[in-house]
């Protein structure tokens, strides 16, 4: 086979004439040994083309959209994730934030209405024994009130007895004679008054 | 029937006339005065009588002495006191006397709104005055 196509070479090329000849001889040197049919081999050639052509075609070109999709995908995936993840790690900020805040508005809170409390406490303690203290001097006022109001009434008692004992007494145990003094000198006021 | 101010001076003026010189209610002024108002009607003198007899009711008590007493007192007392009562109001006075044991012991003399007193009972309700 090899014999027929190197003249053919040599026929395609006819400005090379000598260069050819040793290049064909070169080649038949090296494909002598490996049994290499060059008939065959262009067929082979042209098959491996033609079979190559088509599974590119409808094969390796879907095939490589496909990976081509995919990947796309897990790329896009990828980035989803790595967003979702940020926001996630902005989230988590934020609720933590939050939460802070949230704990220190508590405690806030909590002290306000402690410190209320303890001031209301204080405030009915005072008014407690504000009260009370009034409701002493009340008391009191009211006892030295009744104290004079019976000093009053016993002094009024004492007057009315003592009265009414001498007006008894008096009535009873005067003489005729005294009482004759008595008006002689009584006469003698109201003559000179 | 009221009287009016002019008649009631006029009732006041007929009481004063209706003394005698000693300040005591004289009988015969007094017809002289009820006979001087026998011009009027009779509604008009009706009231004009009750308002001059109001007012010699307060000449007689003024021209009176009553001595309240409890136990004896000496006449002489008794006239010392009418006379020196008498200058002091410028009027023969009234002598009457009346024994009111619940005086206790001394007198009690009242001439028309003025009262004296000197009495025990008089006293000891000055005493409970003082003490209440």
């Amino acid at each position: 086979m090899h014999s027929e196509i190197l003249p053919l070479l040599a026929a395609a090329t006819p400005d090379a004439p000598s260069a050819m000849s040793s290049g064909i001889d070169a080649i038949q040197q090296v494909v002598g040994p490996f049994g290499v049919k060059p008939g065959l081999l262009i067929a082979q050639i042209i098959n491996f083309c033609v079979v190559a052509f088509v599974v590119y075609q409808f094969g390796i070109k879907g095939l490589l959209a496909t990976v081509d999709d995919r990947n796309k995908q897990i790329a896009s995936g990828l980035q989803y994730a790595e967003e979702m993840k940020k926001k996630l790690a902005d989230t988590e900020v934020q609720q933590a934030e939050v939460l802070k805040q949230a704990s220190l508005e508590g405690k806030k809170v909590i002290a306000e209405a402690r410190d209320t409390a303890k001031a209301l406490a204080e405030k009915v303690s005072q008014d407690a024994a504000r009260q009370a203290e009034d409701t002493l001097k009340k008391g009191q006022a009211a006892i030295a009130l009744e104290r004079q109001q019976m000093l009053g009434d016993l002094r009024r008692e004492v007057a009315t007895l003592v009265v009414s004992t001498a007006n008894r007494v008096l009535g009873r145990d005067l003489t005729a004679e005294e009482r004759a003094r008595y008006n002689a000198s009584a006469a003698q006021d109201l003559s000179k008054n | 029937m009221i009287l009016d101010r002019k008649q009631k001076d006029l009732a006041k003026k007929l009481a004063r006339m209706s003394l005698d010189a000693g300040g005591q209610i004289s009988a015969e002024r007094v017809q002289a005065v009820l006979a001087s108002l026998g011009g009027q009607t009779v509604r008009a003198r009706r009231a004009l009588l009750k308002a001059y007899l109001h007012y010699l009711q307060i000449e007689d008590r003024r021209s009176r002495l009553l001595v309240e007493h409890a136990g004896d007192v000496a006449p002489a007392e008794l006239e010392a006191m009418r006379t020196r009562l008498g200058k002091k109001y410028n009027r023969n006075l009234r002598l009457e006397t009346r024994a009111n044991a619940a005086l206790l012991a001394g007198l009690r003399a009242t001439v028309g709104d003025d009262i004296y007193e000197s009495s025990v009972a008089g006293r000891l309700a000055n005493l409970q005055s003082a003490l209440l």
